[in-house]
């Protein structure tokens, strides 16, 4: 496990250049704009990023190579997982930095509705992984961009008709907005846990299936 | 260490069936033309793909069952897959000392150092014999008892070759235990290593014989169709129609010289014995 994360540490650093002009955006867009806008912004960057490695396993046949060292293909999707998360993680820690200190540098004071606002964006990190994890490891780099589009097409399109044709009486804001705040957060993080849970089974089977 | 029961893969059209055995400390080769399924062989030994019949066992156990621990002492090169090209021989350091028990990594930055391939630059930079070079070295850089190295000197010059040979030969000095099972397009490599033979054609083994007896007793014959009606049939393996007759492989070159003088017996290596054995031209 030590081993692999070292190896995307490695693969990571080689874009650091890139990593390092998307933080210098950040810093720019949380002093130009009031809201937590670089939060999302920079730990999607770091997301996304972190996922990346797995293009960069499977370009030039690197599979077979990857899975004669001493790991299992459990061990691999384990380490992404893992690598996936603490990367995401950094980026929103990174984020927050900046975010607090540009609500400092104009006159702010940090309120308890600021720290609510950053930490909303971490289900929402978890989520993003689940979803794009599985499908890069069964897709490869390519193809897996046109299925997370068809992911997010087929949300879109069940939500909009959700919002337009389901029976006032069942739709969701009316029932949503009788959750408190904290409530409304505790669900989406179990949702978005529950997610991760099933994102890593489906990546074990999209591993374990793979001939390389 | 390695045995391969009659491991039987599908592709299609292809099917691979093949029984053999790499013993401890033995050097085993694995000839064959392209697609005859000597990578097949290779990816099944090292539990990368699952057989459709048959058992392969390493070290005794299944090899799709190879726990992370036995791993450690297996050392791979494969011709078309390594680690990522935008890495660099140290970060492979790096990630190699993390992975392995045995790693060495004074050694290994050492020998990337005599053999010119530098700690900083990333692979996709390097030529065809940098890789198979860095390729090779990790196979060697954790003192592994079985090494597996599917042809580990394609597209280099005569010079890279030797150079990776003996590697691999000073590698084996202080190592009588360890097995290799090597797969090469060039004959004369696996002449001066291995101790045995397995010809791979068509996803069968047409033949298995130690490398000396290869070298000592086979011979090329080549005889006119009415001297080819008198030969031995029990001693001639395979013939091939030339214009001038015949040319037929044996594996009793000896019994030639002595018993037909006038006759053109040759000597046999390993690239004849595959372009006759597989009805090559």
């Amino acid at each position: 496990m030590r081993g692999l994360l070292q190896k995307d540490l490695c693969l990571l650093l080689q874009r650091s250049r890139v990593l390092i002009i998307m933080i210098g955006i950040g810093v720019l867009m949380g002093i130009s704009t009031d809201g937590s806008f670089v939060i999302g912004y920079l730990t999607m960057i770091c997301a996304i990023l972190t996922v990346g490695t797995i293009s960069y396993d499977e370009f030039d046949n690197g599979y077979p190579f990857l899975m004669t060292l001493p790991i299992t293909k459990r061990t691999y999707v384990t380490g992404k997982y893992l690598f996936c998360l603490l990367g995401g993680l950094v980026g929103w820690c990174v984020s927050v930095v900046i975010f607090l200190c540009c609500v400092m540098i104009k006159g702010n004071t940090i309120v308890a509705s600021n720290l609510l606002e950053t930490i909303a964006f971490l289900p929402v990190l978890a989520l993003i992984i689940a979803i794009m994890l599985p499908l890069q490891l069964k897709y490869g780099a390519e193809k897996s961009r046109i299925a997370l589009a068809a992911v997010v097409g087929v949300v879109w399109v069940l939500g909009y008709l959700l919002m337009n044709y389901l029976p006032d009486t069942m739709r969701m804001p009316a029932f949503v907005s009788r959750l408190s705040d904290s409530t409304l957060f505790v669900l989406l993080l179990l949702f978005c846990l529950a997610a991760l849970a099933v994102s890593f089974l489906v990546s074990l089977r999209v591993m374990e299936k793979k001939e390389l | 260490m390695v045995s391969l029961e009659n491991l039987t893969k599908n592709y299609g059209d292809f099917t691979l069936n093949v029984t053999m055995e790499i013993p401890d400390g033995q050097i085993t080769g694995l000839v064959g033309k392209n697609g005859a399924g000597k990578s097949t062989v290779i990816k099944s030994i090292l539990g990368l793909i699952s057989p459709d019949g048959g058992t392969v066992s390493v070290f005794g156990k299944e090899a799709l069952a190879l726990l992370p621990e036995d791993k450690q002492k297996i050392g791979v090169a494969l011709s078309d897959s390594g680690f990522s090209n935008y890495l660099t021989p140290g970060d492979c350091a790096k990630i190699l000392g993390k992975m392995y028990h045995g790693f060495d990594m004074k050694a290994f930055l050492d020998a990337c150092r005599q053999y010119g391939l530098p700690e900083n630059k990333q692979i996709r930079t390097f030529s065809t014999g940098m890789k198979a070079k860095l390729r090779v070295l990790v196979a060697l850089s954790h003192d592994a008892r079985l090494l597996v190295m599917d042809e580990p000197t394609a597209g280099m010059d005569v010079e890279a070759r030797n150079e990776i040979l003996d590697m691999l030969r000073s590698y084996l000095e202080t190592r009588e235990d360890c097995s290799v099972l090597i797969t090469s397009h060039i004959a004369t490599d696996l002449e001066g290593l291995c101790d045995d033979i397995y010809l791979i054609h068509q996803g069968r083994l047409l033949l298995h014989e130690d490398t000396d007896v290869i070298l000592s007793d086979y011979g090329v014959l080549k005889v006119d169709q009415e001297t080819f009606q008198k030969l031995d049939g029990d001693t001639i393996l395979c013939a091939k129609p030339e214009a001038y007759g015949y040319c037929c492989l044996t594996n009793q070159k000896q019994f030639y010289h002595e018993n037909y003088p006038g006759l053109v017996v040759e000597h046999c290596g390993i690239d004849e014995l595959i372009l006759l054995m597989t009805g090559g031209k």
